[in-house]
């Protein structure tokens, strides 16, 4: 059984979206559970949008719609997460949008090494939260 | 290895095209929408055939196109300003912010590919993080 993770960063930054004024992207956590919902180890760890692989750890950047406000991939939120190339694992590292009053544009290496050594730091203290897909 | 020459020579016709648009959009009363229309189209299929080759492109063929790709970039960056500005007369607002997505999904491609593709791999710092990372997912 596949087990997600987050760290406290994505947490934070989810929240921030879902409960944004007027709720513009309140769709974000359905967004995520459509993509990982009856969806193999495999297909997680085979995506297209890789980042790094090193040993035996990928990092993603997924490209997930935004239905809510009828934007494609292209247009829609981008998921980094981690995933084992051993272990049933994945831990949500942090999630932005491309359109509206959050968006951003692109996300720096310098953020990347920020949000590992996060999920290091907690992964190590034993303080990483389930996420519930 | 990707269409390394393919995709070189389309982004410098590209860059071509978009500055002579750039020009053509200072003479705002020889500027139509079909023209920014047929640009558009284009970018966007430059963006998808970006998109559909990222995993194979490598260090070697990011350095031949990658220069001329930014200088697109910063082309149209200008060109989106150039449009803005336009007389709303023209009509052409729709076009314009199709050409500023146009411009921001390029953006990310570039940088993406610059940054993961390019810089990522030879990171010590990342490659120690990771290394962490590997170990602590396996646990």
């Amino acid at each position: 059984m596949i087990r997600f993770q987050t760290i406290t960063s994505f947490r934070g930054r989810l929240k921030a979206l879902v409960e944004y004024k007027k709720g513009v992207y309140s769709g974000a956590s359905d967004e995520i559970k459509s993509a990982f919902t009856n969806v193999s180890i495999s297909q997680i760890r085979n995506n297209r949008d890789m980042i790094l692989m090193q040993n035996d750890a990928l990092l993603i950047k997924l490209r997930l719609p935004d239905h809510k406000n009828r934007l494609s991939r292209a247009d829609g939120y981008r998921l980094i997460y981690l995933v084992s190339r051993i272990s049933e694992k994945v831990v949500f590292l942090d999630i932005y949008p491309k359109r509206g009053p959050m968006q951003q544009l692109d996300i720096s290496n310098n953020d990347l090494k920020r949000l590992l050594a996060e999920y290091i730091a907690e992964a190590t203290a034993g303080v990483l939260e389930e996420y519930p897909i | 290895m990707c269409q390394t020459t393919a995709i070189h020579q389309n982004v410098t016709r590209l860059s071509r095209r978009a500055y002579n648009h750039r020009l053509d959009a200072v003479d705002k009363t020889n500027y139509h929408t079909t023209q920014l229309a047929r640009l558009n189209a284009d970018l966007y299929k430059l963006y998808v055939s970006l998109y559909e080759q990222y995993p194979t492109v490598t260090e070697a063929d990011y350095e031949v196109f990658g220069g001329q790709l930014s200088l697109l970039i910063e082309t149209l960056k200008g060109l989106v300003s150039s449009c803005q500005r336009l007389p709303k007369s023209l009509e052409i607002s729709e076009e314009t912010a199709s050409l500023k997505r146009n411009y921001m999904l390029l953006s990310e491609i570039n940088h993406d590919l610059a940054a993961f593709r390019v810089a990522l791999p030879h990171d010590r710092e990342m490659q120690d993080l990771m290394a962490q990372a590997s170990l602590l997912l396996q646990a």
